[in-house]
């Protein structure tokens, strides 16, 4: 049960160049992107709260990079980067924080309930543990349809304590559905270190209760991560589904933006920063020969205007009317 | 390029967050997230990063003041790229800016802000208005906790008694031209007391009673409006005259700003002292590590029985507040009436 927390990520020959510049890219626009939103909010212009989520990029990238257009994530209420790796656009995404009405959610989300259901994103849910029981209930659906989808449901170690971890696991346990629950364990439940909160050494220990599989791994070490997603992936898509992974990260800022997080150990926090998914991995694919430096620097240059341009969008967007108000709150026609 | 520095919404109830530190002078340049200030909210202390590049060019909110969410804190003359949309063209009107000494080249004079009447009746009458709160010092604050602590932890008990004052009277007008402060005198007796009434001299810690760290008497002091307890070291080595000298001095050096005298360090008991403010007699609350706290009234004449006849004497109330935890009514009795005893044949 017990990792080993390296520093540098092996990358098998199979992965091809495009692959992995295609992570770094994602894992890239999600840091750059929460360092932009910090700047908007610190600016005063942005509305709203945010729980950022930098440091944590090879999970949400690792995870979603292993799924299929048509498979769903469930999402918490540090939900950006989780977005971005699931194809949402940096545009529609800061149309939706500045909450304007071309957002993806038409401006009425916000931060906390990003989402896009065509893309395989069902709109964030703040409320901790709520997005649980809601993927066994969208895996049920799959099954009961005969669909070939999964849905990855992110969630917190914190979360793991709630009853609505039980109650969804189990129920999902006992109908074998295709559920992979990512558990990404920060180590800290807002401000609660875990060791407080939890006595079992590892969250990914509890699948042993439902009788399901569970399985600990570096979540800095995005691939790492995509091979154990697409390992569970291929376990719930044959009715073996469903998985426990525990992904261990960390918070390199606070839970929100008013949290200083004075309560991180300086030597953890040390031991974590040089341990930077994104840092980590651009040094691992460096070695590798058939890639430079300057792609790297391409890359970059070309996340932070798409991140400019979008704000530039945003920021000039209509913000929602009255009228808008009533829109979209009931379903008029029920969906077969 | 001009970029307006705002205070950001980081509070969680309160409407102002105060500004504990500016971590980069006017005049110096500034990089991106470069922490800026440091700020306190209700929740925590914590550093705001800068949202331009470029030089400070001025501090609108100083050091210990309060700003509400959106307020502009500072300017930064930016030398790039911002994160700002383009300000407006009005220039920037900021109040009590203040610029650095050296600045060469005076900006002009920035032109006031149109308001219109009403809002400017507005602020007129907010002006005049009490202000709903006010901003306690880390100092105040620390004092506050200390002295909540106390009330609510330890159990106080009260003892009241008064001593003939006639003593300390005369050996005042012999000292003379130089002057003994009233504290001094009791500072001796409360040292001697306790030479032979030991156990006051503990406090108590963790269910055991912890000797006081140094063989020390403090005197609470007044300084500007702030609280403090003056530490006199030693008593029973030094004469009244003595003791005197070391309280002025200490007093004097807080006074100047003396980071190490202000520092609260622990006596064995506190003497404190509204005798001046026409006080007849209070109840304090403990100093806490310490076992007590003797209050001191004014001194008044009063009509005394002295042998079947009437005498009118000087006498000073005392009260002693005292950690039940420590001594017992009995003891803590003893000892009141031993300093007494002192303050009487000094």
């Amino acid at each position: 049960m017990d990792i080993e927390l390296t520093d540098s990520i092996e990358i098998a020959s199979s992965y091809s160049r495009p692959f992995l510049l295609e992570l770094y890219e994602r894992m890239v626009l999600c840091r750059q992107f929460e360092d932009r939103v910090k700047l908007l909010f610190l600016e005063g212009t942005m509305p709203g709260t945010i729980h950022q989520s930098q440091g944590q990029e090879a999970s949400a990238v690792g995870v979603c990079a292993a799924l299929g257009q048509d498979d769903y994530i469930t999402s918490t209420h540090r939900p950006h980067a989780h977005a971005l790796a699931k194809g949402l656009t940096a545009e529609e995404m800061m149309l939706e924080l500045f909450g304007r009405s071309t957002g993806c959610c038409k401006g009425k989300g916000g931060s906390m309930h990003i989402g896009n259901m065509d893309k395989g994103m069902v709109p964030a849910i703040a409320i901790v543990g709520g997005g649980i029981p809601l993927a066994t209930g969208m895996a049920l659906s799959f099954k009961l349809r005969q669909r070939a989808q999964v849905v990855a449901c992110f969630f917190g170690e914190g979360a793991s304590n709630e009853g609505a971890f039980h109650e969804g696991v189990n129920l999902a346990s006992i109908w074998s559905l295709p559920v992979i629950f990512v558990c990404e364990n920060n180590l800290y439940g807002a401000s609660t270190a875990i060791s407080k909160t939890t006595r079992v050494p590892r969250v990914s220990q509890r699948a042993q209760s439902y009788g399901i599989r569970g399985e600990t791994i570096d979540g800095n070490n995005v691939l790492k991560v995509y091979e154990a997603v697409q390992r569970a992936a291929e376990e719930c898509r044959s009715g073996q589904g469903p998985v426990l992974l525990e992904l261990l990260t960390y918070r390199r800022v606070g839970h929100s933006r008013r949290d200083p997080a004075h309560y991180q150990d300086k030597g953890e926090q040390a031991f974590w920063f040089a341990r930077d998914p994104i840092e980590m991995f651009r040094k691992s694919i460096l070695q590798r020969g058939d890639l430079t430096e300057a792609d790297l620097q391409t890359i970059d240059a070309r996340v932070t205007q798409t991140i400019e341009d979008a704000i530039a969008v945003a920021r000039e967007a209509p913000f929602p009317t009255a009228d808008d108000l009533t829109q979209d709150v009931f379903s008029m026609e029920l969906k077969s | 390029m001009e970029v307006q520095i705002k205070m950001p919404d980081l509070a969680t109830t309160e409407d102002e967050i105060r500004i504990v530190r500016w971590l980069v002078d006017v005049g110096q340049p500034v990089k991106l997230g470069q922490p800026l200030v440091e700020i306190e909210t209700d929740k925590a202390t914590m550093e705001v990063e800068s949202i331009a590049a470029g030089t400070l060019a001025a501090i609108a909110v100083a050091e210990d003041q309060v700003a509400a969410v959106g307020q502009i804190i500072a300017v930064i003359e930016s030398t790039e790229h911002s994160s700002q949309p383009a300000a407006s063209p009005a220039p920037t009107a900021l109040p009590h800016v203040t610029t650095p000494a050296k600045a060469a080249p005076t900006a002009p004079a920035p032109a006031a802000p149109a308001m219109s009447l009403f809002a400017r009746n507005k602020m007129a009458r907010q002006a005049q208005a009490q202000p709903t709160t006010i901003v306690l010092s880390g100092t105040e604050r620390e004092l506050a906790g200390r002295l909540q602590k106390s009330k609510q932890t330890i159990p106080h008990f009260y003892l009241n008694t008064s001593a003939n004052a006639d003593r300390m009277i005369a050996l005042r007008q012999q000292s003379a031209p130089h002057s003994i402060v009233w504290d001094a005198f009791f500072v001796v007796a409360v040292a001697r007391a306790l030479r032979e009434y030991p156990r006051m001299g503990y406090h108590f810690g963790d269910g055991q009673l912890v000797a006081a760290a140094a063989d020390a008497v403090g005197v609470a002091a007044d300084i500007d409006n702030a609280l403090y307890v003056v530490v006199v070291d030693n008593p029973l080595a030094q004469t009244v005259q003595q003791v005197s000298q070391q309280i002025t001095e200490k007093v004097q050096r807080i006074r100047q700003g003396d980071a190490a005298a202000k520092k609260l360090t622990p006596a064995a008991i506190t003497v404190t002292n509204l005798g001046a403010e026409n006080i007849e007699s209070f109840a304090a609350i403990i100093n806490p590590g310490e076992s007590a706290i003797l209050a001191i009234g004014k001194i008044a004449p009063a009509v005394v029985p002295v042998d079947h006849n009437i005498v009118i004497q000087q006498r000073v109330q005392l009260s002693l507040s005292v950690d039940h935890r420590v001594a017992n009514g009995k003891y803590a009795a003893k000892f009141l009436s031993k300093v007494v005893t002192e303050l009487e044949s000094l």
